[in-house]
């Protein structure tokens, strides 16, 4: 008696034979060329027939091939940006070159008007005294009065204190 | 008595690190039992084995998913697997076949239902066969499965990636129709 397993394998036995030539196949083709595609080991013996332009190159761009790729998406990407934008910037740069004329209108407003100001300065009369201090209402500002003689020397004087 | 569960880790651990050795005994380890699996659903021999050819390059090449080296066996069968679908499809067969045990539901299948329990006399090998092909795809891949590698209905859930209970289902009623037939034979 057989339990089902060794029925089912025994009614394919004779394939064994091709079945071994497909597996040593395999491992003659998929297995170099997997490792042919794999990354370098560490310590790895660099081949000298390369030179050192091809190690460069080896080093520098192919093992990070996919990093320059992700890259050069991202530069592309940029540069589209920056090409659909571009129908924009005209637009801005008459605004800006618009705008220069104006400024220097205005920068000449200023300068003439801090030209009259230290002009004022020069021509404005002596400033008045600075008020008096405040005084109680009752007593409005007293005035002197001095009484001269003929001669005119002073001989007396008086206040006189005036209300408000 | 059955010997199929072994644990092929470390053969697995070589494998990946590049070792032609340690692919050589795994392939070598399933080649037949993929074989028989795929025959089941193609049953052309030329196209079985560039169905096994294809699934061995793929191996090697994307060894590196395989998250758990104790499953390689039923990864190996899952990339026959998906590659016996896409034969189908190529052939104009209706993918619609392989839902129709879908909607059986859950059966009582027990987990401890080796198939080592069933034994087939000599005189039987040719109706057991038979039935086997008479069954629906999906119950007979279960059922090849399970018969196979007696992997767990976990493992046959993900090689053909159906749910836990449509694979219950599915080998419940196939071992329902294969012990049917037996003992008709006899009596």
């Amino acid at each position: 008696m057989k339990n089902p397993r060794e029925i089912l394998l025994a009614r394919h036995g004779q394939v064994m034979p091709k079945l071994d030539a497909i597996r040593e196949q395999v491992l003659r083709t998929a297995l170099v060329t997997d490792r042919a595609g794999s990354p370098e080991q560490p310590g790895a013996r660099v081949n000298p027939d390369i030179g050192w332009l091809g190690q460069f190159w080896r080093q520098l761009f192919w093992q990070p091939r996919r990093v320059w790729l992700g890259l050069a998406c991202a530069w592309g990407f940029m540069a589209l940006v920056n090409l659909g934008l571009s129908d924009s910037m005209p637009r801005s740069a008459n605004q800006a070159s618009a705008e220069v004329p104006t400024m220097m209108v205005w920068q000449a407003q200023q300068r003439y008007l801090e030209e009259l100001i230290l002009l004022t300065d020069a021509v404005a009369p002596e400033r008045e005294p600075a008020p008096a201090p405040p005084q109680p209402h009752s007593q409005g500002p007293c005035e002197w009065m001095g009484f001269l003689d003929q001669a005119g020397t002073p001989v007396g004087y008086a206040t006189q204190w005036t209300c408000v | 008595m059955l010997a199929v569960a072994c644990d092929n880790s470390i053969q697995v651990q070589d494998a990946r690190r590049g070792d032609a050795d340690a692919w050589d005994a795994l392939f070598r380890r399933y080649q037949l039992p993929l074989y028989a699996y795929v025959y089941e659903w193609v049953r052309q021999e030329q196209t079985t084995l560039d169905i096994i050819q294809e699934t061995f390059i793929n191996a090697v090449r994307h060894i590196g998913r395989l998250e758990d080296d104790g499953k390689f066996g039923s990864w190996l069968f899952s990339i026959a697997h998906q590659k016996c679908i896409q034969q189908w499809r190529q052939s104009g067969r209706q993918p619609a076949m392989l839902e129709i045990a879908d909607a059986d539901g859950e059966g009582p299948f027990r987990e401890d239902d080796s198939p080592a329990d069933l034994l087939i006399r000599r005189e039987q090998e040719e109706a057991f066969m038979k039935l086997l092909s008479q069954l629906p795809v999906p119950q007979r891949s279960a059922l090849i499965l399970h018969f196979l590698e007696d992997f767990s209905l976990e493992e046959i859930a993900e090689i053909t990636g159906a749910q836990l209970g449509t694979v219950k289902s599915r080998l419940h009623y196939a071992k329902k129709a294969l012990r049917k037939l037996l003992q008709e034979e006899v009596e």
